[in-house]
């Protein structure tokens, strides 16, 4: 196993267990939003930007991982 | 699969510098295309507005009423910045939705982090004009000087996020059509989902832009 096969390997698992904990917790966030929004429909435009900037801010850990997986394929440093 | 290219650019060289041809082109074209946008929608502008005025003002009173809700009257002086941002990066992200041979300017992370970190420096200025110099620059030292540290990594932090998150969402949406479209069977068909789902995140991705930018600088103005 020489470095570039652990290099992808590694690539393709931490894409895949960062996106599996991001997904779960976009899920959580989104659902209490519905949950908000279906109690309060009234409230439908502050929860909704609340919703907007945490699920951004979920989401850019799943980014940063899919740009250490870029790096790890196309500009490996260990090369 | 042999005509799959990621994250190759063209180059030029000039004087010394190194520049991305693909994106520095489609950068113009966009700027082209939002300078005669604007230009023609200022010719039709009327007492009675038509359809697409009527769109313009959707827009523009959205964005004011979002600036306004934020920071009070005195946030419809950013507007022009936020807007400029805003329509920058739509129009970038839907470029690469035309059966063209260009990619959008924001699939190259130097495009992203040139905006982001024009935004963190312009969030600075406006916080130091709205507060003054002194009295913006306290706002690192609370609640206590002990936190002076974390205060200046979490705003060295923000055009870190804002840049990758752009990109990596532009990036992989292109890196998927790319390699769709390299499929044997059906290449034109697969990718037509993917199209769909990118105007999609184009838009989404411009709005949080545009609302973090807004978030920030009315983070930069609160306080004492």
């Amino acid at each position: 196993m020489n470095i570039q096969m652990v290099s992808v390997l590694g690539a393709a698992l931490v894409l895949a267990i960062v996106a599996f904990a991001s997904a779960l917790a976009q899920g959580f966030a989104t659902g209490k939003a519905v949950e908000g929004i279906s109690r309060q429909p009234e409230a439908r435009g502050p929860i909704m930007t609340a919703l907007i900037i945490g699920v951004s801010f979920i989401e850019s850990l799943t980014l940063y991982a899919l740009l250490i997986a870029i790096i790890l394929i196309f500009v490996n440093p260990f090369k | 699969m042999e005509s799959v290219h990621i994250g190759v650019h063209p180059l030029w060289h000039l004087y010394g510098w190194t520049f991305h041809s693909d994106t520095l082109i489609s950068a113009w074209i966009v700027t082209a295309v939002l300078i005669a946008f604007a230009v023609f929608v200022r010719t039709i502008l009327k007492i009675r507005p038509g359809l697409l005025q009527s769109i313009v003002e959707i827009g523009v009173e959205g964005l004011n009423g979002t600036l306004v809700e934020r920071m009070g009257d005195k946030g419809r002086k950013y507007f022009p910045f936020v807007a400029t941002l805003f329509l920058f990066i739509i129009t970038s992200n839907w470029l690469g939705v035309l059966p063209l041979e260009l990619k959008p300017p924001t699939a190259d992370l130097n495009t992203t982090a040139g905006l982001a970190v024009l935004t963190i420096i312009m969030v600075q200025v406006f916080g130091m004009i709205d507060k003054g110099p002194i009295r913006y620059f306290k706002r690192f030292f609370e609640p206590n000087p002990v936190f002076f540290p974390l205060n200046v990594i979490e705003e060295l932090a923000k055009p870190l996020s804002l840049s990758v998150r752009l990109f990596g969402n532009i990036f992989g949406k292109e890196t998927v059509i790319m390699i769709l479209s390299g499929l044997v069977a059906l290449p034109l068909f697969y990718p037509i989902p993917i199209l769909a789902l990118s105007l999609l995140i184009g838009a989404i991705q411009a709005y949080i832009f545009m609302l973090l930018t807004v978030f920030y600088i009315s983070m930069a103005l609160e306080g004492h």
